[in-house]
C-alpha cells in the first residue's frame, strides 16, 4: 500500500502540493517578476517549431517535451513491424540530422487502425545526404533528401 | 525454403529507391466520373472519421502485392474503404453483395 | 425502400460513359447508397465535395506564387504558415493538412514526391497528374532526382542542392519557384501565367 504522503493521487498529497509546492512558488515568482512571457509563450499549446521548454517545477504530461532538438544527429531504427508504417524502407538504419521539430500528431500506425486519439508523438523533419541513402547510385554530393519521421523511429546517433 | 518475409516486411506501396531506370510515364487521363465520386466519398468518410485517410492507406496496403499491382488507383481506394467498413462492423459482406446486385440490375449490368 | 435521389446522378453518369459500369464503379455506388441509407453520410455532402474538388486547380497555386513574388510580406507569411496565407487569399484548406511552402533559391532546388502513396497539396493544386502517382516517379525521384528532372527537360547546376522532399506525414509541400529574371515589368496576373503546375512540384522551372 503506497504511503499516502508519497502517492501523488492521494487527496492529502494533492492539497499539500497546491499550497506549498516549490514548482508553484517558482511559477508564481516568474509571473511576478515579469517572467510571464517565458512561462506562457512556451506552453504545451504552442504549435509548429516551438517545442515545450522545461520550466523548473512545472510538470508536463508524459511525452509532451520533445526528446530531440534541432541539430541532433539521429539514426532511423532498424525494425520491421507488420501492418502499417510511414517510415520508408530506404531509410532504415540511415543517419541524418533533425532540422525542425514539427509538432505532435496522432501516431499514424495507430490511426491506421481506427484509433483517432490517445497517442500523440513528436514529428521531426530530418535531413539526409543522398549519397549516404543510396551509395551505389550516381548521387551528386550536393543533394539531400528531407522528410518527416515520427519519434518512435528515431534514435540519437 | 524461400524467404518470403520481405513480402510482409516491405509494404507493396513502398517504392522509394526501387525501380531503376524505368522512364516516368507522361500520359495522363482525366478522372472518370466514378473515380471523382470515389475520391469525394473517401473525403467525406475521412471528414466524419468513419474511415480516416490513414485507415484507407492501410487498406490499400493490406490487399497484398498482386492486387496492389493490378488494381488501378481508385479501384484500390474503394476496395480499401469497403474492407475498412467491414472490419469496423459498419457494413457486412452480405449487405454489400446484395446492394451490388441490386445496383447492377438497375443499371442493366449482367450479374 | 431505396432512396431515389441517391442514385439518380450515378445512373445518369453511368449511361454517359458509353460503357456499362464495371465491378468497382458499382461497388462505389453500393457503398455510398448503403451509408446514405444508414444516415452516416448524405448525398449532398458527396455532391458538395465533388464541387470542392472541381474548384481546385493549379491556377490557385499560381496566384499564391505570383503574390509572393510581388509582395515580400505576403511571401514571409506564406513561408511561415501556408494554411493561413492561402486562407487570406480565399483558398480554404479543406482537409486537415498543413501546407508547407518550400522556397527555391540560387543554391537550393526543391522537388516533391510521395514515395509511399500520393500525398500532394490537393487544396492548392487540385488532383495530381498520373505520373506523380506512378511507380517510376515515386521510386526514382528520391534516388536519382537529377535523372528524373532531365526527363522533364530540367537541368540543375552541380553546385545547386537538389532537395527531394518526401511527403510522409500531414505536411503538404508546394514549391515556390525562383522568379525568372527579365520579369520585373510584368503584372501579378502575367506572372501567375508563368507558374505552371510542374514548377510547383519542382520538376520544371518557370520561363519568362
Amino acid at each position: 500500500m503506497t504511503n499516502p504522503e508519497n502517492d501523488p493521487l492521494s487527496a492529502s498529497h494533492v492539497a499539500e502540493f497546491n499550497r506549498h509546492s516549490p514548482g508553484r512558488r517558482t511559477l508564481l515568482k516568474s509571473i511576478a517578476v515579469g517572467g510571464a512571457a517565458i512561462a506562457f509563450a512556451q506552453t504545451a499549446y504552442s504549435k509548429a517549431s516551438t517545442p515545450v521548454r522545461r520550466l523548473l517545477g512545472v510538470v508536463n504530461r508524459e511525452g509532451r517535451v520533445s526528446a530531440l532538438e534541432v541539430g541532433d544527429r539521429v539514426q532511423v531504427s532498424m525494425r520491421y513491424p507488420i501492418g502499417h508504417y510511414r517510415t520508408p524502407f530506404y531509410l532504415r538504419g540511415k543517419r541524418g540530422q533533425v532540422i525542425r521539430v514539427v509538432e505532435q500528431y496522432i501516431n499514424p500506425e495507430e490511426e491506421a487502425f481506427g484509433r483517432n486519439a490517445g497517442t500523440q508523438l513528436w514529428l521531426y523533419q530530418v535531413r539526409f545526404k543522398q549519397s549516404e541513402l543510396f551509395p551505389e547510385a550516381m548521387s551528386s554530393p550536393s543533394d539531400y533528401v528531407q522528410l518527416e519521421i515520427f519519434e518512435n523511429w528515431l534514435e540519437k546517433a | 525454403m524461400t524467404d518470403t518475409s520481405m513480402l510482409v516486411k516491405k509494404l507493396p506501396n513502398d517504392f522509394g529507391g526501387t525501380g531503376a531506370h524505368e522512364p516516368v510515364p507522361m500520359a495522363v487521363h482525366d478522372l472518370l466520373p466514378w473515380e471523382k465520386r470515389c475520391h469525394a466519398l473517401l473525403d467525406v468518410l475521412d471528414f466524419h472519421k468513419i474511415v480516416n485517410t490513414e485507415e484507407k492507406r492501410r487498406g490499400t496496403e493490406e490487399i497484398g502485392t498482386e492486387m496492389a499491382a493490378k488494381l488501378t488507383y481508385y479501384e484500390k481506394w474503394i476496395v480499401s474503404a469497403s474492407n475498412c467498413l467491414l472490419q469496423k462492423g459498419i457494413l457486412t459482406p452480405d449487405e454489400i453483395g446484395r446492394k451490388h446486385k441490386e445496383v447492377s440490375l438497375r443499371l442493366g449490368v449482367p450479374v | 425502400m431505396t432512396t431515389e435521389h441517391a442514385h439518380d446522378h450515378s445512373a445518369h453518369a453511368a449511361i454517359e460513359n458509353d460503357e456499362l459500369p464495371g465491378y468497382y464503379e458499382i461497388l462505389e455506388m453500393s457503398v455510398r447508397e448503403l451509408l446514405i441509407e444508414r444516415e452516416l453520410i448524405t448525398a449532398d455532402e458527396v455532391r458538395h465535395q465533388i464541387e470542392v474538388l472541381d474548384s481546385r486547380s493549379p491556377a490557385l497555386g499560381s496566384r499564391l506564387v505570383a503574390r509572393a513574388w510581388i509582395d515580400p510580406t505576403f511571401k514571409a507569411r506564406l513561408l511561415q504558415s501556408g494554411n493561413t496565407a492561402a486562407e487570406e487569399m480565399g483558398i480554404s484548406i479543406y482537409d486537415d493538412t498543413t501546407l508547407t511552402v518550400l522556397e527555391n533559391t540560387e543554391s537550393v532546388h526543391n522537388l516533391i514526391v510521395c514515395t509511399l502513396c500520393s500525398c500532394y497539396p490537393r487544396p492548392i493544386l487540385g488532383l495530381p497528374p498520373d505520373w506523380y502517382k506512378s511507380k517510376p516517379y515515386r521510386s526514382r525521384a528520391v534516388r536519382e532526382p537529377r535523372a528524373v528532372l532531365e526527363e522533364f527537360g530540367t537541368k540543375i547546376g552541380d553546385n545547386v542542392e537538389v532537395r527531394v522532399n518526401d511527403s510522409t506525414s500531414n505536411l503538404r509541400y508546394l514549391v515556390l519557384p525562383l522568379r525568372p529574371s527579365g520579369t520585373e515589368h510584368l503584372t501579378e496576373e502575367q506572372l501567375a501565367k508563368l507558374v505552371t503546375r510542374d514548377t510547383m512540384i519542382g520538376v520544371t522551372v518557370p520561363k519568362a
